[in-house]
């Protein structure tokens, strides 16, 4: 086991798939999780299995004024790159489910639309995010977070630049959304198109249906 | 043969007569050309009139960036020249300001160029932002205002105007330049990848369709060719070479191309660092300090390593807010705070260089330090009086 630069790349990009991880597992409409600065890495190199780092940061709501909660996470990285990385993590504290008020508002308001949503471009190419997008903007997030966690290697630092179409499912008894995402791997600094399929309530949570990379866009093409 | 004419208006049913009449086959193709051009003119906001009413905490187009270049030339003769730094690939103009009081003796420069990549809007948004900082905000800040008398600012508001421009009639994520390659089977270079230092060797890619693309050979592109050409021919006078991304919110040093350090490392870390604690004092904000290859990862031929092989003492890459939320698409909402941060870490910079080469009086006493003395006096005369 070997001491590693807190700041360096190896450490910050493990960290980021354990929030990616934290995001899918614990993230809400309304709820979702940011890094703080790595305070301290080990890698450890497991022979013949890959590379497991040892962290230790704290998250962050970046939604609702809430308390640092610091943890302590392991990422392993196989060097069979069919496996996807294993993620273990470990929270000081728990986090109360402070949205479940705001939640339910969200699945109501979705479930009575009148017509099923369909919506483009979120945020817009300024930034904006209308206040009624918001949590589907977020859901989107928590549920990106199992595609980058998923298809993470050491080369890669996944980020959800936008939603790109989401179209909403008539149900009866959970919200199901599909989107088409941009996400964007700061390390080839590819936008890459990903499909994912959602299906949430307020009590049985987030599940990922599908997800699904897609061939590269080219504006020129089209 | 098929030849495309634009008619006016006025000599449609003239023109459409005379075909029918003589049995050309013909097709109309774009039925309200005025419209076509007014749409793509439109950016959905309002037109500024005067440099009085420029808003800075909005991204700006093209057009209103070179409407606003000229209203900084006018209103700043005595600070202030445009000069013209060379073309881009698609003809458009590329200008950099020199802001500086006039001196008889030699001045150094501080080098800083915005929107060498496309989607990287906040970048420029800063660029205007520190502009007007110099320009207009001098009396303020002592530290700038001493620079202005030993350092002309050489600033490159756009660099990438192609592929600026076309990420905002196209692809709002689009990177590159707009050169075309392969018989205009694919389009855009790197040009961050394109400078002419251990060119195309590692975190860059020879095929056109990737998006690091570094070009055909060591500055093939107009856009880098024009950076070299100017930088080169002022090189021992640059003190610090500043050029401006996003997102990540990190410091980095060269080099990209090894994980060596650079020969001036230490004081490069050290004044990073200090800018990087100042920057933060003002909202907050975290940023990370060190060499790109070990805090985000390596590539090759970039303009920041180039400079550095110059020989200059500092040379920096700016990747400003934020940390991925928004990413390139940072709410205009966060111009203002990533701005004033942004300024503060770069005034630090320049506050080191001010006493680090021109070491007077004034430089090593800054205006808070006054503003404590003078309440600590207060405070005194408060205490000994009761």
């Amino acid at each position: 086991m070997e001491t590693i630069p807190p700041s360096n790349f190896p450490a910050t990009r493990a960290a980021g798939v354990a929030v990616d991880c934290m995001n899918y597992k614990m993230g809400t409409p309304n709820r979702l999780f940011q890094r703080q600065q790595v305070t301290s890495a080990r890698k450890e190199i497991i022979a013949g299995v890959g590379n497991k780092y040892h962290l230790a940061f704290s998250i962050k709501d970046s939604i609702n004024e809430q308390p640092e909660i610091p943890c302590t996470v392991e990422v392993l990285y196989y060097s069979d790159k069919n496996n996807t990385p294993d993620v273990k993590y470990n929270l000081k504290t728990t986090p109360e489910n402070y949205t479940a008020a705001k939640d339910q508002d969200f699945y109501s308001r979705m479930m009575n639309n009148k017509k099923p949503l369909i919506a483009e471009d979120i945020p817009d190419k300024f930034g904006a995010v209308t206040p009624e997008m918001e949590p589907v903007w977020n859901l989107a997030i928590a549920a990106a977070g199992l595609a980058k966690w998923k298809n993470a290697t050491e080369e890669t630092l996944f980020a959800m630049t936008i939603i790109k179409k989401v179209e909403q499912l008539i149900t009866s008894n959970a919200l199901e959304l599909n989107y088409d995402l941009l996400i964007h791997d700061m390390v080839s600094q590819e936008v890459i198109p990903w499909r994912i399929e959602v299906k949430w309530d307020p009590s049985g949570g987030l599940k990922v249906k599908n997800h699904k990379r897609l061939p590269k866009q080219n504006a020129d093409h089209k | 043969m098929e030849v495309h004419v634009r008619v006016p208006a006025s000599l449609l049913d003239e023109v459409k007569g005379s075909l029918l009449q003589k049995d050309i086959a013909f097709a109309v193709m774009i039925n309200d050309v005025q419209a076509l051009i007014d749409k793509s003119n439109i950016n959905e906001r309002s037109v500024q009139t005067s440099l009085s009413s420029f808003d800075y905490t909005k991204y700006h187009p093209m057009n209103e960036i070179y409407t606003w270049i000229d209203q900084i030339k006018d209103a700043h003769p005595d600070l202030v020249t445009l000069n013209y730094l060379g073309s881009t690939y698609e003809t458009r103009p590329i200008y950099y300001f020199k802001i500086g009081f006039p001196s008889d003796k030699k001045k150094k420069i501080f080098w800083m160029d915005c929107g060498i990549h496309a989607r990287e809007w906040i970048s420029v948004a800063f660029c205007q932002w520190f502009i007007r900082e110099l320009v207009e905000r001098y009396n303020s800040n002592n530290v700038i205002n001493e620079a202005l008398e030993n350092i002309d600012f050489y600033i490159v508001p756009v660099l990438n105007i192609d592929g600026y421009v076309y990420s905002w009639t196209t692809d709002r994520f689009w990177r590159k330049s707009r050169s075309p390659h392969n018989n205009k089977t694919c389009y855009g270079v790197d040009l961050n990848r394109n400078f002419d230092s251990n060119w195309c060797t590692i975190g860059a890619s020879s095929d056109c369709n990737s998006i690091t693309f570094c070009g055909t050979g060591p500055a093939s592109e107009p856009e880098v060719r024009a950076v070299q050409q100017l930088v080169s021919s002022v090189k021992s006078d640059i003190l610090c070479f500043l050029t401006m991304h996003s997102y990540g919110q990190l410091i980095l040093l060269p080099y990209g191309y090894t994980k060596d350090p650079s020969v001036n490392h230490e004081e490069m870390l050290t004044v990073g660092q200090k800018a990087a604690a100042r920057l933060a004092q003002i909202s907050g904000t975290q940023y990370r300090v060190g060499s790109a290859s070990h805090i985000l990862y390596s590539n090759s031929g970039s303009s920041r390593d180039w400079a550095t092989d110059l020989g200059f003492p500092f040379s920096f890459t700016f990747e400003l807010r934020d940390n991925g939320t928004y990413g390139f698409a940072l709410p205009e909402g966060q111009i203002k705070p990533t701005c004033e941060e942004t300024t503060a870490a770069i005034v630090s910079i320049i506050e080191y260089l001010n006493e680090k080469h021109f070491n007077n009086a004034s430089g090593n006493f800054s205006g808070t330090q006054w503003i404590n003395l003078s309440f600590s006096v207060l405070i005194g005369i408060y205490y000994s009086l009761f």
